[in-house]
């Protein structure tokens, strides 16, 4: 039977400023962006929120696409079927096949971009892309400033690197008051871009990868997985090995390569049949990139 | 006209179900159930019950506290004992759900956890309905085989759809009830509801809302929820509205009932079938509601399409702590031809394997003896394969059902095989991939595609075996009034624009008026005291018929006798082909249709997914009614064979998903209309034969023999890595 | 809380819970059945409406997250000509839709037409993706799309 609370105190901020400053006064609140990713419950016509809600989808800011060529920079509210839109020119290529494969249509206009980041999920569809882009997202929190003649008040930003978003057990660790507001995406060509989700049934996977050629020569590769276990499993060595050679690969070096791969995989204590997979998956992407080159693309 | 009118009012959702109905006077119903799957209810603390609310325990029940159906029943309250989570414990009902909720927070059930149902022979409290059949001596049958297999097969429980949520509206008036539910089984919904309250049914009235796609989710579901629903407007006196939550509708409504086969075959030096053993277990749940039926239909169609002498068919089932179980399209054939179209597999696979030395043997043999005409014949020698072996065995006219009752004539099994292997390629294909794998697996290298390609072939009986009556019958009453318009009443309206157009068309044109003149409708003013649900194309097969039935006796009769008149047509059991429940004896099913399914598979290497690329059928249903409706009936019955086999998994309750669009393959379809002047079962035909089909696939693919359903991407992996 | 909202058309103020789910607002308030009562996990689709002239699943939506929007169900939807196209090119098709599903069908079709009048095999595979239900076969309901679409072109090009 649903137990029934007292109703949640509801707040809309429609600026930045007001809703930190809300948050801070209210740590405890729940900040609710799309709300698909709350789990509140299917039974009854209530949905189980406790507390005080801060809705941010009033906050206009939040909103906001920005592009210059450097990066491009999404509001945390951004839903995710706005940054589809945008279109394969300027979306990355596997943060778009990432975000097209998420849920069925109603999910992906609700859901946004911010809080996909942020919801604490087993497997996470574009946090390994935005880790592997070396993007950057904006934290806020309300700051107060005591200086000696004046009272200041402002708001605290900083950058950081996305992957610092997370602690080693795969938590997402924001401090009290904070929230995300903006997510930025360098603007850099890779010659080779992939994203595979596989999450029928069986243990799921999320592959991504990305790869640099000059001149047949790999001169950046950047590989991903992402399992039930671990969030993101990265092998930087493994990457490094393989930049400065020559595509195409050889039959040895490709063989060579899934061994150690395999031999890595198992070392983090996977199954073998997420290994196979994961090798695969790799095996594939190395064989992609050892294609003759499309000129049009580097 | 009429059917693009009511296909605007479904598009526009202007079609209600019981859930949408409310007046001001309705009152909320809600069950409070058990949190456990097994228990001793030790004590149950009822604080004050406040004027507005109306509340009912097991003891309060005037009538009997049980649903039945032929063969079974469940409590409607548990009253001592808790069998399953989700069990019904009490029934509350206020003026809003808010009240009523803040009242049963306040209830408090002790319970004393008992330990889970585990099946084992000595357990009485487990047991269910059981059966031995046994036809010559398959034992020393066996024993005298030249090729035997013995094989374990098990099959998985599948869960039915939240929606339609399980819901129902009750209206009182007096001593008079009203009861609206969306129900495959109207007059079982009334007999429950006058059993529970003790009044006596004539006081029963019931307004049948659309089904959605029931697959028999809501053949005794709705009679627990509407008995609890009059329970509660009983004693309030006044109307009542419940309705389950997707929670409590997934966590109650029935599933395909699992199955563990343990089975061995053998075959003569000629190939022929010569034993067959099958043994096997159900589990029915907590209680047995049509289990014996569907127990009864499982050893049927564990005998297969196939001439055998010596037969020996043993299943039981057994109890155990989840919901009372079983209702889900098919109603058992689905697992029975699952199990021997499998085993039918292997036995050839290993009858060809044998021909396959023996040519390697005689060429052999040749070659040492330098004999050029020898050598020659054996070079010329070819294996059979499933296709061929499958026609030289089928079932035909004079032979006898596991029951004892003769097939009257030949089914059209050879018919069907043919049409399949051809437009399938079936032949040439098995042996293609077989030979790209072996060379495959001798290179080491991956140049092949891992491709297999599956056949099998079954039938779908319509109807009940148990000719009860509230399960078997069915009725249509006709009435032509004095303006020549004409009403016709069954005992249940389907969902289905294409059978109701039909009926109406058919009805047209017998009596010659216009179709519009033709009104069709369920019996709301519970006229037709006994009939069996909709289910296993009882619609289709019974309904049909019984609707030109009754137009040509008012064809007969209008211009003799004055108006209104008005005819009732009742389907009994036929004197011809009789069964008797007590003794598995007899002609099982009143008509069969037959049919055969071709899988072919591509394994995902990178996945190690099965990708079934294409189906071809081949199917026998005698005269289609409606071509469209019968296209789409087979491919959606496709897609939940597909989930059954692969995509579904039975332990998630929640967030599974169904296979969606990226997974439908190409879709061959042959109906053959000969074999029969009537319409018979089409729905069934598919997950009797795709998953066999699918299975034998995905096993020529892997070159690993797969036994239990689903089968899942680690067991594809396992499978490989073991080559 | 008072919901103050434009549904189909209309103006409208409902007192309630703020965190009501929108899908029982407006069936329990508003009346509006055609809204059916789903999973409540967003992902069956029985629920959908457009808010904001954006597909979403209604039973995911609490009601504080719909003031000052605009919502249109099937009921405001089946007054418009886009309308009439969906059910002509569904019934050309010989789609065959159970009573439950069906509206959430019309208005996800609907939603992705007027997005893309002349959809891709991609737009509409995914499209179809928004309701779960076991009653459809895809590929008469692919074709049904499809007929509707040019019925929606053309009705366009006619002005
Ligand atoms: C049917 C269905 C299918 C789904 N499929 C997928 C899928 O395929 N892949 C996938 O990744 N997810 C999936 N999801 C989960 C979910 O939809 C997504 O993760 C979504 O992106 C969450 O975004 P949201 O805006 O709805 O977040 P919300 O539900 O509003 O919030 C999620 C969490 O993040 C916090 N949060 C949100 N925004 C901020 C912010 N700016 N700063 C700080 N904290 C914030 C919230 O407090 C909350 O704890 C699915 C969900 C459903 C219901």
């Amino acid at each position: 039977m649903a137990k029934l609370n007292r109703p949640p105190v509801i707040y809309s901020p429609t600026t930045i400023q007001d809703l930190l400053k809300i948050y801070h006064l209210n740590p405890d609140a729940l900040i609710y962006a799309g709300g698909t990713g709350l789990l509140s419950g299917a039974e009854g016509d209530i949905l189980h929120i406790r507390g005080s809600v801060i809705n941010i989808a009033g906050v206009e800011e939040l909103k906001k696409i920005n592009r210059t060529d450097r990066y491009l920079e999404l509001g945390a509210s951004v839903p995710v079927s706005k940054v589809i839109d945008l279109g394969k020119s300027i979306v990355p290529e596997a943060l778009y096949i990432a975000l097209k494969q998420m849920g069925p249509p109603q999910i992906r206009n609700m859901a946004t971009i911010g809080g996909n980041i942020c919801r604490q999920a087993n497997t996470m569809d574009i946090f390994p892309i935005l880790h592997l882009h070396d993007c950057q997202v904006e934290l806020r929190r309300f700051r107060e400033y005591r200086s000696p003649r004046r009272f200041l008040k402002g708001s605290g930003s900083k950058w950081i690197p996305v992957s610092r978003l997370i602690d080693n057990d795969g938590k997402i660790i924001m401090e009290s008051g904070e929230i995300l507001t903006r997510i930025r995406i360098p603007n850099e060509n890779w010659t080779f871009e992939s994203y595979r989700k596989i999450d029928g049934p069986g243990s799921p996977l999320i592959f991504t990868a990305l790869a640099r050629l000059d001149k047949h020569i790999l001169t950046d590769i950047r590989l991903s997985y992402s399992t039930v276990r671990e969030k993101l499993i990265r092998n930087r060595d493994l990457e490094a090995e393989m930049i400065g050679r020559r595509v195409p690969f050889s039959g040895r070096d490709l063989t060579l390569l899934e061994g150690k791969l395999e031999a890595y995989f198992k070392g983090t204590g996977e199954s073998s049949f997420t290994t196979a997979r994961a090798s695969a998956l790799t095996i594939q992407f190395l064989e992609k990139i050892s294609e003759p080159v499309d000129e049009g693309r580097v | 006209m009429i059917e693009t009118k009511r296909l605007k009012e479904k598009l526009a959702g202007k079609i209600r179900f019981p859930e949408d109905i409310s007046t001001k006077r309705t009152l909320i119903g809600a069950v409070v159930r058990s949190p456990i799957d097994h228990g001793e209810i030790r004590n149950i603390k009822i604080p004050e019950i406040p004027e507005d609310i109306c509340l009912i325990t097991a003891s309060d029940i005037p009538g009997a506290n049980k649903i039945s159906v032929p063969g079974g029943s469940m409590p409607l309250l548990a009253r001592k004992e808790v069998t399953y989570r989700g069990e019904a414990v009490l029934l509350a009902a206020g003026p809003d759900r808010e009240t009523l909720d803040l009242f049963l927070e306040k209830i408090e059930i002790d319970y004393d956890p008992l330990p889970e149902w585990k099946y084992s022979e000595e357990k009485e409290e487990t047991a269910g309905p059981a059966r031995r059949i046994i036809k010559g001596d398959p034992v020393e049958a066996l024993e005298q085989s030249a090729f035997k297999v013995e094989s374990a097969f098990s099959t998985p429980l599948q869960r039915h759809l939240a929606t339609p949520l399980l819901s129902v509206h009750v209206k009182t008036e007096g001593q008079k009830f009203t009861i609206s539910s969306s129900t495959q089984w109207p007059t079982n919904v009334i007999q429950n509801c006058s059993a529970v309250t003790g009044v006596s049914r004539a006081n029963f009235s019931i307004k049948l809302n659309p089904l959605g796609t029931p697959l028999d989710s809501k053949i005794w579901m709705p009679s627990l929820v509407a008995a609890q629903a009059a329970l509660l407007a009983q004693k309030s006196r006044k109307p009542v509205s419940l309705s389950y939550s997707a929670e409590e509708t997934l966590l109650c409504s029935p599933m395909r009932i699992p199955v563990r086969f343990h089975c061995e075959a053998g075959l003569d030096e000629s190939g022929k079938l010569q034993a067959l053993l099958m043994d096997f277990q159900i589990d029915t749940g907590s209680h047995a509601m049509l289990t014996s039926e569907i127990l009864d239909r499982i050893c049927i169609g564990t005998a297969g399409v196939y001439q055998c002498r010596n037969i020996k068919v043993t299943g039981l089932a057994y109890r155990s702590n989840k919901p009372p179980l079983g209702a889900f399209s098919g109603m058992g054939l689905s697992q029975a031809f699952f199990a021997v179209e499998s085993l039918t597999d292997m036995l050839i696979a290993r009858f060809i394997e044998q021909q396959k030395k023996d040519i390697e043997r005689l060429i052999a043999e040749a070659v040492a003896a330098g004999d050029d005409n020898k050598l020659k014949s054996a070079r010329t020698r070819t294996t059979t394969d499933p296709a061929i072996w499958r026609s030289r065995n089928f079932l035909i006219k004079g032979n006898t059902y596991l029951s004892g009752g003769k097939l009257m004539k030949s089914p059209p099994l050879d018919t069907v095989l043919e049409k399949l292997v051809s437009s399938s390629d079936f032949t040439r294909k098995h042996a293609a991939f077989s030979n790209a794998l072996s060379k495959r697996e001798k290179n080491g290298g991956s140049s092949f595609a891992r491709k297999g390609i599956g056949l099998a072939t079954a039938y779908m009986g319509s109807n009940f075996l148990r000719r009860e009556r509230g399960l078997f019958s069915a009725t249509v009453i006709g009435r032509l009034d004095k303006e020549g318009r004409l009403n016709l009443t069954t005992s249940s309206v389907p969902d289905n624009y294409a059978l109701l157009k039909l009926w109406r068309q058919s009805a047209a044109d017998i009596l010659g008026i216009e179709e519009s003149m033709v009104d069709i409708s369920s019996d709301e003013e519970n006229q037709i005291p006994l009939a069996g649900p909709a289910t296993l194309s009882r619609n289709i097969t019974v309904t049909t018929r019984l609707v030109s039935q009754a137009c040509e006796q008012i064809k007969k009769r209008r211009f003799r006798d004055p108006l209104p008149l008005v005819v009732k047509k009742t389907y009994q059991n036929s004197s011809s082909r009789k069964w008797d429940t007590e003794k598995f004896a007899g002609h099982p099913f009143q008509e069969l249709s037959w049919g055969g399914c071709v899988v072919e598979i591509e394994i995902d290497e990178m996945t190690f997914s099965p990708v079934v690329r294409k189906v071809w059928y081949s199917i026998d249903c005698g005269i289609i009614l409606n071509r469209d409706s019968a296209l789409a009936e087979v491919e959606s019955e496709t897609m939940q064979a597909l989930g059954w086999c692969f995509n579904e998994d039975p332990e998630r309750i929640r967030y599974w998903k169904l296979p969606g669009i990226d997974s439908l393959p190409e879709i061959h379809i042959d109906f053959t209309e000969s074999s029969s002047r009537t319409a018979n079962a089409l729905g069934g035909i598919v997950l009797n034969t795709f998953p066999a089909a699918f299975r034998n696939a995905l096993s020529q693919a892997a070159q690993s023999q797969f036994t239990s359903l689903p089968v899942r991407p680690e067991d594809i992996f396992t499978a490989l890595e073991d080559r | 809380m008072n919901i103050i909202c434009n549904v189909n058309g209309k103006e409208v103020a409902v007192e309630t819970r703020p965190d009501k789910k929108l899908s029982a607002v407006l069936r329990d308030d508003l009346n509006l059945k055609g809204i059916r009562k789903g999973c409540g996990t967003g992902r069956c689709g029985s629920c959908l409406i457009l808010l904001d002239d954006q597909l979403v699943a209604s039973c995911l939506v609490p009601a504080f997250a719909a003031r000052h929007k605009s919502i249109v169900t099937i009921e405001g939807f089946s007054q418009t000509k886009e309308f009439s196209d969906i059910v002509t090119g569904f019934k050309e098709a010989g789609v065959h839709l159970c009573s439950y599903c069906a509206p959430a069908r019309v208005l996800s079709t609907a939603y992705m037409l007027r997005k893309h009048i002349m959809p891709t095999e991609e737009q509409i595979n995914d499209i179809i993706s928004s309701v779960q239900c076991r009653c459809s076969s895809f590929s008469h309901l692919k074709k049904g799309i499809i007929q509707a679409s040019i019925h929606f072109s053309r009705r366009k090009d006619n002005g």
